[in-house]
């Protein structure tokens, strides 16, 4: 007997052993997959994440005094507070009962920290992260801000809120995106409020072209140089109208003008923010409008992902009564109304951000040189935790410019190139004071005073007020810089090559009540060169100001409908100024039928590039293969650089018949404009034809473009393609294949209750499983609104809430 | 009778009490009623199988019907499943292996501490 029993114990030994592999291997991640038997298991697997609305977990616990919470239709919150506290504690909460993992993926993207969760194919990305200084900016915000006490109260109430949530949140509740990347939410803090304030800059305020445009002066020459990519043209219509006469003493520039720039080759740069961030608003005084009240329209373009970027709110309390659109982790409504007011934004796009190229001492890099004398350096280690690997570190130097971005270890091309950047997004600043200031602002001197404290990203900001006020002013905190100051690489040694200080808010762009009866922006110039301030950008836009600015003219009663039709205009001006002009010059005489047929639609064409226009997939494609073949020079080109601007190769295609670039440097032909013009054109037939074999025989142009809102990680199946819009970059309705309107809202201003319209593409819901994840999608590109519900707590509207609730201390 | 009273029990415990933070500590079902019960390890593993099995075919099968299947049709293409129905049918079988190996384990446990099978008061 004594040997049997040891037998069957080695045999519950073997049959342990085999569970307890066979629960390990379900629990861990293999062949890059989730852990299945966590994401796959009934009770807090996948499946939950299936379950909608769970209203009744909603639990508030750290409240002060009674609170009331509705959530209508949309899934909107209307949150009625008695206190501020309380009111952003519930404006967390909420944000991460819908929003979590989003809002905390953002900020470990920006804080560079992605290589914890992916290991490390992400490396690069976090390292690029910290070097931009997203993270030592965010801290220099912290510092500063908490000498702003009320400021912070409200915050750190945001954030007490978001961390009640996450605590009282279960394993099963989890967003579905912890579950297949296996990992669990930390807690949230100030800090990481400001780190997405610092994101917002890195979308918006980043954009330059120092390195690609020093490069391409020393291989062009500056009177080249110039004529390719010109600052401004005649045609523009700038936010501030042409000829403003400002009548302040403009601040002196205190550094000479110094054009001799550091000349360096570059292979590779920082990921550059999307170029086409940008938006549209403006605000029509009640002279123009059928009902005699201002109307604001705002619609800002950016990246179309899901979870959306935006998130619907109504904030309540004895200060406040404001709503609009919020981001998931910032407290407070960033575009919106309220009883009193309206404004939303664009983004201004000037130029704040410029590279300085840095003379070390010696290879310790503890010096370098400025203005005649070896300054010190003050060296940062960056450790990088990387999931199953060992932690990175990376030293990152700084200097009195800013960090050194570019250097040895990273891009800086084996220690030829030390490069430090300057960015305005690096200085502490808190924008939040001016959203809670917004907020709460009653008239225009409100508004001007809320202004004031925002640095960055600069915006344009369109306001419209019930008492009849409209206005727009560009806010932001600008260096007075000397002409092409910072358009090139500068040097880091001479202290001209510095910044002058600070245009003075006094002296901001902004415009109130004038003559015209509207204010408008889309991104274009600020203004023209009456202007006593550099103001440049290369990215200024050249196409949408105009189209809006035309609508807006001819429009003399304005009514919420026609605002829509601006908002959803399809007008492809490129196609007006240009179409004809190719036209003219295609030569038909080797034509076959279908080619004929093409051309004629196109010749018919309203240059509406609506859903359904085959011509638009045409033109769209056509200009794209010229614009290759004209400037098919810079292809071959080593190093780091850019094409000149669509408007600016049309307008030399107007201006220019004979130009060297027209020629194709890889045939020995020289050809002509006349030739490029018509190969483009049979090169669009041909790549249609492909595209047709491989998509389908319709080419209207939603199937061709294929417009697609994306889920951050890509996650197809998480994601919505081909949604039935037109539009296009450039074009008021700017839904480009990944990129668009990421919120429509009109707002008017009647004294008696301001009424309000808006539509996001997505929904309020990050859940994926949850139908409100993407239920607002078709309504937006079909350019349907819901009736924002803006209305004090009463019992009346109850019915069109899916939920109320009181919440006792 | 034996061996559906060995379903059933399991069904319904894993049906009811489910662990959220561990969901695998559900195995405890399946190694108790084996521990409890008499039988050959083949039907203790059958009857663990389909006891935790059949539990969370129901669970999933709810739970999707309720919420229109929007979930698990994404999650099965993001898989490579790309049916639903398989996903639920994976899921549920992955449960019931974990059932089968804790019923046998159950059962060898007992093997070990009883000495004389014949002594065993639940025999049928």
């Amino acid at each position: 007997m004594q040997k049997i029993i040891p037998l069957k114990a080695i045999k519950s030994i073997i049959v342990f052993f085999i569970l307890i592999i066979y629960i390990h291997l379900l629990n861990i991640s293999v062949f890059n997959l989730p852990p299945i038997g966590k994401l796959l298991n009934p009770y807090s697997g996948f499946i939950q994440n299936g379950l909608v609305n769970k209203f009744h977990d909603i639990e508030l616990p750290g409240i002060k005094e009674e609170v009331i919470l509705q959530i209508d239709s949309l899934l909107i919150p209307h949150i009625y507070a008695k206190n501020d506290e309380d009111l952003y504690y519930v404006q967390g909460y909420m944000h991460a009962f819908h929003r979590l993992w989003q809002m905390e993926f953002q900020i470990m993207s920006t804080s560079g920290r992605l290589s914890e969760i992916f290991g490390e194919r992400a490396l690069s990305r976090d390292r690029t992260s910290r070097r931009k200084g997203l993270l030592y900016a965010a801290k220099n915000t912290l510092e500063i801000s908490k000498k702003d006490q009320k400021t912070l109260n409200f915050i750190e109430a945001y954030t007490k809120g978001i961390n009640d949530f996450i605590s009282s949140n279960d394993i099963k509740d989890l967003p579905i995106e912890y579950k297949l990347l296996n990992y669990k939410p930390e807690k949230w803090t100030i800090l990481k409020s400001f780190l997405l304030m610092e994101q917002m800059s890195d979308m918006l305020s980043r954009t330059n072209q120092d390195i690609e445009d020093t490069y391409l002066l020393e291989l062009l020459g500056k009177k080249e140089y110039d004529f390719l990519f010109p600052e401004i043209h005649q045609e523009v219509d700038p936010i501030i109208p042409r000829n403003t006469s400002f009548e302040f003493a403009p601040e002196k520039l205190t550094r000479k003008r110094d054009t001799i720039y550091p000349k360096i080759l570059i292979d590779e740069t920082f990921k550059k923010p999307d170029p086409y961030n940008g938006s549209n608003n403006f605000a029509i005084s009640g002279k123009r409008t059928k009902n005699g009240y201002p109307i604001l329209g705002s619609q800002p373009d950016l990246s179309l992902n899901l979870p959306s970027i935006w998130y619907g709110i109504h904030l309540n309390s004895p200060t406040v009564n404001t709503m609009g659109v919020s981001l998931p982790g910032a407290p407070g409504v960033i575009i919106g109304f309220n009883d009193s007011i309206a404004w939303g934004e664009t983004n201004a796009t000037r130029d704040v951000v410029d590279f300085y190229k840095i003379k070390f001492r010696d290879n310790n890099r503890k010096e370098y040189f400025f203005d005649g004398k070896w300054l010190k350096t003050e060296k940062i280690i960056e450790k990088f935790i990387v999931k199953n690997s060992k932690p990175f570190y990376d030293t990152i130097v700084m200097t009195h410019h800013g960090p050194v971005s570019y250097d040895r270890n990273f891009l800086g091309d084996n220690d030829k190139v030390d490069l430090a950047m300057r960015w305005i997004a690096h200085d502490a600043s808190i924008e939040y004071k001016t959203f809670f200031m917004l907020n709460r602002a009653k008239n225009i001197y409100d508004i001007k005073e809320a202004l004031s404290y925002f640095d960055g990203p600069a915006q344009n900001f369109a306001y419209a007020t019930t008492s009849g006020d409209i206005g727009i002013t560009i806010a932001g905190k600008f260096p007075i810089k000397w002409k092409e100051q910072g358009k090139f690489l500068l040097d880091g040694s001479k202290r001209d090559h510095e910044w002058s200080g600070y245009i003075p808010f006094d002296h901001a762009l902004s415009m109130i009540n004038p003559e015209r009866n509207y204010v408008s922006s889309a991104n274009q110039h600020p203004s023209d060169k009456s202007y006593p301030y550099y103001t440049y950008s290369h990215n200024y836009e050249y196409y949408r100001g105009r189209r809006l600015n035309d609508r807006l003219e001819t429009i003399l009663n304005a009514t919420v409908e026609d605002v829509k039709n601006i908002q959803n205009d399809n007008f492809n001006y490129i196609a007006y100024e240009i179409l004809p002009i190719l036209l003219e010059k295609i030569d038909t005489s080797n034509f076959n039928i279908n080619k004929k047929l093409t051309l004629d639609k196109l010749k018919k064409w309203d240059y509406f590039s609506n859903p359904q226009s085959i011509e638009a997939s045409i033109f769209e494609t056509w200009h794209h293969f010229l614009r290759g073949k004209i400037w098919d020079e810079f292809d071959t080109i080593k190093f780091k650089y850019r094409r000149p601007t669509k408007y600016n190769t049309f307008y030399l295609i107007k201006n220019y018949p004979e130009l060297k670039y027209y020629d194709i440097a890889s045939t020995e032909k020289t050809e002509k404009l006349t030739d490029i013009i018509n190969l483009s054109f049979d090169l669009t037939e041909d790549s249609i034809e492909i595209w047709k074999k491989s998509n389908s025989n319709d080419i209207s142009w939603k199937n061709y473009k294929n417009t697609t809102v994306r889920h951050i990680l890509g996650i197809e199946n998480f994601s919505v393609s081909n949604i039935n819009i037109g539009g296009n970059r450039n074009i008021l309705n700017a839904a480009s294949k990944y990129h668009g309107p990421s919120w429509r809202m009109i707002v008017e201003l009647d004294p008696d209750g301001t009424k309000a319209w808006g539509v996001y593409p997505g929904g309020q819901s990050g859940n994926p499983g949850n139908i409100n994840y993407s239920s607002m999608i078709k309504d937006w590109s079909l350019g349907k609104y819901n009736k924002l519900l803006f209305n004090n707590f009463s019992e009346k509207i109850e019915d069109q809430m899916l939920y109320t609730k009181k919440f006792k201390k | 009778m034996n061996f559906l009273l060995r379903v059933f029990i399991i069904f319904l415990l894993s049906y009811i009490f489910g662990f959220d933070s561990y969901w695998w500590l559900i195995v405890i079902y399946p190694i108790t009623v084996g521990f409890i019960f008499f039988d050959n390890v083949i039907s203790h593993f059958i009857s663990g199988f389909l006891g935790v099995f059949l539990a969370w075919l129901t669970l999933i099968f709810q739970l999707d019907v309720a919420t229109h299947s929007i979930i698990s049709q994404k999650i099965a293409n993001i898989l490579f499943v790309n049916n639903n129905i398989i996903l639920i049918i994976i899921s549920s079988l992955m449960g019931g292996i974990l059932g089968g190996i804790g019923s046998v384990l159950g059962q060898l446990i007992r093997k070990i501490f009883l000495k004389n099978l014949n002594q065993d008061p639940y025999i049928d």
